[in-house]
């Protein structure tokens, strides 16, 4: 399949929907990225990558039910979608392996 | 909770403006759930901050909907910058309205650069002490309470020390004495000194001047202590500090340096060289009051009032507090009142004692600023006229534009980013200038502004606001005209100037020279007057005058000498000693005998000799004079006004009380005179022989002519009278002068800038010519070839304009008029407009009109009209 380019942005973001699982939506993620991450991010630029992630297709979004918080309005709940997975692990899997490839690795920084 | 904490109403509203409809939902969602829970974590102002920011944030084109007018097609990147090629081909095309257009504007932008820099210099003066907003002057107001009552910026020396002590309301309070003719000698240098002012130990707390060196609180606070600015230090100690050091006052007192200020004194109504403490003030010699002495108003006094306190409601206690000091067993004879420091500057011209510091003149600055908007408005007009005289030239781009799509919007855009190119250019033109003639210019029009690169900084919004105003306002007429073309009949060649279009090219025209000839009345008015000035028969000779400064306790000892030695050169007609007139006297209260109340005149004082000397012309009786020596204890003389206000037939003899220490008898009456500027009518007075030291010798000349070596004469006489003291002299017409700085200021800048205002205009008629004139090519080259003569169709051109500016000048001349006679009533005295400078008026700008059209009208009517009519 075509390889699919993904920033770095959009990769954690993707993580991040994973790890909520079926509660993903826009506060929830900032708050992920926040927590895991202590990564501050606002709703603007949450908004453009999600944005893009979709019409790329790796992620998919349906609205809620109405909630009596937020002042009655519905989220929008993200889930990663099949060629998003595939595209996520196909990212990890070039890292690993340029990182096998690093003769005698060590973590202290020269 | 029953009332919950809402997110921003208006960032809430500005997103759902703004958002797709399609994530509005989600979006406002997501915020207001962040909003709750910040708002239970970090409190409402955190969480609206954050909502607020979060807003902004999504203000972007993903988020964007799709608006009804798109605006984002309006304007394109691509298309903008075909707009500003075609717009520089066709600057490169006409050269000639290019130039002009730039060259009006640019002068323009640079006349609005200057005046704006000095008005905001002058808006700026006294703005910047630290607590400013609560310094407040203490004024005394006579005027309700006796019909000679005076308005005075000063009260006595007790006052303002009495009410700290007594109202909490009073933080701090200040004195100032302003003193002149002050000898300093420090080393070798020793000069006279004007601006000297001794002030209470708090002044720093007040006017928050910055010190190089000295700690502000205490430099002020002992006896003898005085503070220099960095002029003044330089100036006796070059470049040793003068830290500790002394400086002599006066021959007698010798004073410790205690600071130095960090910059000169300057945008502040404070006009000081040197600051002496308080402390070390003594009552003058043969003054009868002391510091204790409420009636000796001559001290200005500034309070700092306390945080939170009502400057009105404390301006009602004051009245109480001067009762209960200065009223306790008689009438109430003035009224107290706080003037804010703001208004100091620009408010008190009409205030005794206020002439010891700054001016501004409010009207002056708001006229600068009219004059500045009314030659930007003639330098738009300019533009104007020239868009929409070339628009037949631009017809077909319009046409091939509308036909290739363009939207009429699209083609109004066009048009204002081209006029938006030239207003930058001629910005950018105008700074040039602007750099280039600054100091040049600032020289001619006698400004002391040291100018700063932080003043282009100021003026960075101002002059994008205004490139973006003159800009866009000058274009939204003629690109609405020109986008209103039908592309058919443009395409077809069928376009000609609507009716409409002539008229407005008309109106603008004559409004153009509306404000020109207004400007030129104005500017020949306003000399006129300073033509009068110099002019009038002031009651003295002031040409052939001059005074030498002598401050000394001996100065008595020493005069006769002086007197001697003078009068030996044959070019001396006259010696004497007193007051130099500058406007600047005392006014006490005289008292007729038999009479309870005295009234308030202006008292001068003279020795012996003095009207004679100053060339006063006596109507009665005699000068003060060595045949009798009494006069220098009981001699008054009087000016006609003062025996006016008396109301004496016979003056001579009758016996006078001054300033309830001197009694005396009227020996003589002079004629009036101008004891004041020509803005004040004249007023009584009367003159005694000072009981205070006096500080000038005045001697009358014959001529001026060889001046040089009288003074270098006269020098060498000084060494043997004065050794110890400076040489130092002035004409009396200098003092004079100094009494219309600004009146002669603005008489400069209004014929300066009238000057570039009749210069642009001549230039737009001089562009809107060539430009007609070469649409009716094929139309003079045949009415050349049915015969019409070269002044034919010079009539035939110009006499359209000519008639313009007839209209203009109908318009003008009684506007000019006007206006121009408010400003001549400032003067008690002044000249009577004459019918010449309307004459002159109309002869110049008529003149103006057709130097501007006669270079094109007669190329082209010499032209040869085969070449005209074989065009095509």
């Amino acid at each position: 399949m075509q390889e699919t380019y993904l920033g770095e942005f959009q990769e954690i973001v993707m993580l991040a929907i994973l790890v909520l699982d079926d509660n993903a939506y826009g506060v929830s993620i900032q708050k992920e990225l926040k927590q895991r991450l202590n990564r501050d991010c606002s709703r603007g630029a949450l908004h453009t990558a999600l944005t893009r992630l979709q019409e790329k297709g790796l992620i998919s979004s349906e609205m809620g039910g109405a909630s009596a918080v937020r002042g009655g309005r519905r989220k929008r709940y993200y889930t990663v979608t099949n060629k998003g997975k595939v595209t996520l692990k196909a990212a990890k899997d070039s890292r690993d392996v340029m990182w096998k490839a690093i003769p005698n690795f060590s973590l202290k920084t020269v | 909770m029953s009332d919950p904490i809402r997110p921003p109403k208006y960032f809430h509203r500005f997103l759902k403006w703004f958002c797709h409809p399609d994530f509005y939902e989600e979006l406002a969602g997501d915020l207001e759930e962040a909003f709750e829970e910040n708002t239970a974590e970090y409190g409402p102002k955190y969480a609206r901050a954050k909502y607020r920011k979060e807003v902004f944030k999504l203000f972007r084109p993903s988020v964007f909907k799709e608006f009804r007018f798109n605006y984002f097609t309006w304007i394109s990147l691509d298309m903008l910058k075909n707009y500003l090629k075609i717009g520089f081909r066709n600057l490169r095309k006409d050269k000639i309205s290019a130039s002009i257009n730039i060259i009006g504007l640019s002068l323009g932008f640079v006349s609005a650069l200057v005046i704006l820099l000095y008005v905001h210099r002058e808006l700026q003066v006294d703005t910047s002490f630290t607590q400013g907003n609560r310094v407040y002057r203490l004024i005394n107001d006579e005027r309700p309470h006796s019909e000679t009552g005076r308005l005075l910026a000063t009260v006595g020396p007790p006052f303002a020390p009495t009410l700290a002590s007594e109202y909490a309301e009073v933080e701090k309070a200040v004195r100032l004495r302003y003193t002149e003719n002050v000898v300093f000698k420090a080393g070798e240098h020793q000069y006279y000194e004007n601006d000297v002012i001794y002030a209470d130990k708090d002044f720093f707390h007040l006017f928050s001047f910055a010190l190089a060196k000295g700690d502000p609180a205490s430099v002020l606070a002992e006896p003898n202590s005085i503070v220099l600015t960095p002029e003044m230090a330089q100036k006796y100690f070059g470049e040793e500090d003068p830290i500790g050091k002394s400086i002599l006052m006066n021959e007698e007192t010798p004073l410790q340096i205690t600071g130095v200020l960090k910059e000169d004194p300057k945008q502040t109504h404070l006009d000081f060289d040197f600051l002496i403490s308080f402390e070390t003030f003594r009552v003058p010699y043969g003054y009868p009051v002391t510091l204790e002495s409420w009636g000796w108003i001559s001290f200005h006094a500034y309070v700092l009032l306390t945080e939170g306190t009502d400057p009105l409601a404390f301006d009602q206690k004051l009245a109480e507090f001067a009762k209960r000091h200065m009223f306790t067993d008689r009438p109430v004879r003035a009224s107290y009142h706080l003037q804010a420091l703001s208004d100091v500057y620009f408010r008190s011209q009409d205030m005794m004692n206020s002439g010891e510091h700054k001016h501004g003149n409010l009207s002056y600055t708001y006229g600068l600023l009219s004059i500045a908007f009314l030659i930007l408005l003639v330098a738009g007009f300019n533009f104007m006229n020239i868009s929409t005289a070339r628009s037949i030239r631009r017809a077909g781009e319009v046409g091939m534009r509308k036909v290739l799509g363009a939207r009429r919007i699209n083609l109004i855009v066009q048009f204002i980013s081209e006029a938006l190119a030239i207003s930058t250019i001629s910005v950018l033109l105008a700074l040039f200038l602007f750099e280039l003639t600054r100091d040049p210019l600032f020289a001619y029009l006698n400004w002391q502004i040291d100018f700063t690169y932080q003043d282009y900084l100021i003026m960075i919004p101002l002059l994008i606001g205004g490139t973006f105003l003159l800009g866009v306002l000058s274009a939204i007429y003629p690109s609405v005209l020109l986008s209103s073309f039908k592309p058919l009949q443009v395409l077809k060649g069928k376009i000609k100037s609507s009716s409409v279009e002539m008229n407005i090219r008309k109106l603008l025209v004559v409004l153009q020279f509306t404000i020109t000839i207004g400007l030129i009345v104005a500017s020949l008015l306003v000399s006129q007057q300073m033509e009068f000035i110099r002019n009038k028969d002031l009651g003295f000779d002031r040409e052939q005058v001059i005074s030498l400064q002598m401050r000394t306790d001996d100065f008595l000892e020493r005069y006769p000498l002086g007197k001697q030695l003078f009068s030996r050169h044959p070019q001396v007609i006259g010696v004497s000693a007193g007051d130099v007139i500058n406007g600047d006297y005392g006014s006490v209260p005289i008292t007729p005998a038999g009479a309870e109340e005295g009234i308030a005149m202006h008292w001068m004082g003279g020795y012996f000799d003095y009207c004679s000397t100053l060339g006063l012309e006596i109507l009665e009786g005699r000068d003060f004079s060595h045949a009798h020596p009494m006069d220098s204890l009981h001699g008054i003389i009087i000016n006609e006004s003062a025996q006016r206000v008396f109301g004496w037939k016979e003056a001579l003899g009758k016996e006078l009380q001054v300033n309830s220490n001197i009694n005396g008898q009227v020996i003589g009456v002079v004629k009036d005179f101008h004891i004041h500027s020509l803005h004040d009518p004249i007023e009584p007075m009367v003159m005694t022989v000072p009981r205070t030291h006096m500080q000038n010798i005045i001697l009358r000349l014959k001529s001026l002519e060889g001046m040089d070596d009288l003074l270098a004469t006269l020098r060498e006489d000084w060494v043997q009278i004065a050794p110890d003291l400076p040489f130092q002299f002035s004409f009396l017409d200098d003092s004079v002068n100094l009494q219309y700085e600004s009146d002669q200021q603005f008489s400069r800048l209004i014929t300066f800038f009238g000057g570039l205002a009749i210069f642009i205009a001549g230039l737009g008629l001089y562009g809107l010519i060539a430009i007609i004139s070469s649409y009716r090519i094929k139309e003079i080259g045949i009415r050349k070839v049915l015969g019409a003569s070269v002044m034919n169709i010079y009539v035939l051109l110009c006499r359209n304009f000519i008639l313009m500016v007839i209209i203009a000048n109908a318009m003008a001349l009684p506007l000019a008029w006007w206006v121009i006679n408010g400003w001549l009533n400032q003067f008690s005295y002044h000249t009577e407009p004459t019918y010449s400078i309307f004459v002159w008026a109309i002869l110049i700008s008529l003149g103006i009109a057709l130097a501007s059209l006669s270079y094109q009208v007669v190329k082209t009517a010499l032209a040869n009209p085969i070449k005209a009519i074989r065009h095509e």
